[in-house]
């Protein structure tokens, strides 16, 4: 697989190396004044000043909740998900939403979470307990009802 | 191991959306209602949510000259394989942001780049390093190993 590469406006550098650093353990690639690579599990991430603000949101409305339609993340492996999950509780960001379970103990269990970075550029983060589900299909609008059952 | 990369972005229409990724990019469809859609594009997991109201503004900063929309995304390809979708797009004539072309040709961080837009104004780059390896290496340490301090090749 190819590495992704995603490039976001963020308001402070210094900040934002700050917690890609030290949330998610990424290295610090190539940087300039106004912007920085970070290593983010093998992808590069780019962020770049930009003065605009980030918190003009649109959501839709997914399994109940308001999720703004924009956002960017990683499916992590179960471990992961719950080690960093510990590092955002205590650095008390804002979770759009909270780290939950879904489908807990079924086929496709997964963990999930929606959280601000200081920027409020939106993260998502899961983990399915099974990673073969990840682009199973199904007849609607229920995504976790799998082929396995 | 790579984990899969998920990104959600807002489109216009889904069937245009669809045929755009598919037809393309060759992206393939996941699960999808009739609000999203989500495409294995490229092994990571790339999800259409329908809100017309989202894909309209572009912001740029201005990269080696050319303005370019700060917020993209892409994929890191191989050289060949950069060369075979550019040889796809070409074909297609898509309307490039910024053509294909190359940065720092035959110099140390040679890369390829191309910027164009999907159907609903998301940006979206490819890009290709000659040495792979060289994807997260700092300037620094890429200026160390192979001793061109002087040289400038990076700004």
């Amino acid at each position: 697989m190819y590495p992704f590469h995603l490039s976001i406006p963020v308001s402070d550098i210094g900040i934002a190396k700050d917690f890609y650093s030290n949330v998610f353990g990424c290295k610090i690639g190539r940087s300039g004044v106004r912007w920085a690579d970070f290593n983010f599990f093998g992808h590069q991430l780019t962020i770049h000043l930009a003065e605009f603000p980030q918190d003009d949101f649109r959501s839709n409305n997914v399994d109940g909740h308001n999720i703004p339609v924009r956002h960017f993340g990683l499916v992590l492996d179960w471990g992961r998900w719950h080690e960093i999950k510990e590092k955002l509780l205590i650095r008390d960001v804002t979770f759009v939403v909270k780290p939950h379970i879904r489908f807990k103990d079924k086929p496709g269990e997964q963990a999930s979470m929606f959280f601000l970075d200081p920027a409020n550029n939106v993260m998502e983060l899961k983990a399915f307990k099974d990673n073969n589900n990840l682009f199973a299909k199904n007849e609607s609008n229920k995504p976790l009802e799998l082929s396995k059952g | 191991m790579l984990m899969p990369f998920h990104l959600a972005i807002p489109v216009n229409d889904l069937e245009e959306t669809k045929a755009f990724y598919t037809e393309t990019l060759g992206s393939v469809i996941g699960r999808s209602s009739d609000i999203w859609c989500d495409f294995n594009f490229f092994g990571h997991q790339l999800t259409a949510h329908l809100s017309p109201d989202e894909t309209k503004e572009v912001r740029s900063n201005v990269v080696d000259e050319i303005p370019l929309p700060v917020r993209h995304f892409g994929i890191v390809l191989s050289w060949d394989n950069w060369h075979a979708l550019k040889d796809r797009l070409e074909a297609k004539e898509i309307d490039f942001i910024s053509k294909p072309h190359i940065r720092f040709k035959g110099q140390v961080g040679e890369q390829a780049t191309m910027y164009f837009y999907d159907p609903s104004y998301n940006a979206i780059e490819f890009k290709s390093f000659k040495q792979f390896s060289q994807l997260f290496e700092s300037f620094d340490k890429i200026k160390k190993s192979l001793s061109v301090s002087n040289h400038k090749i990076f700004p």
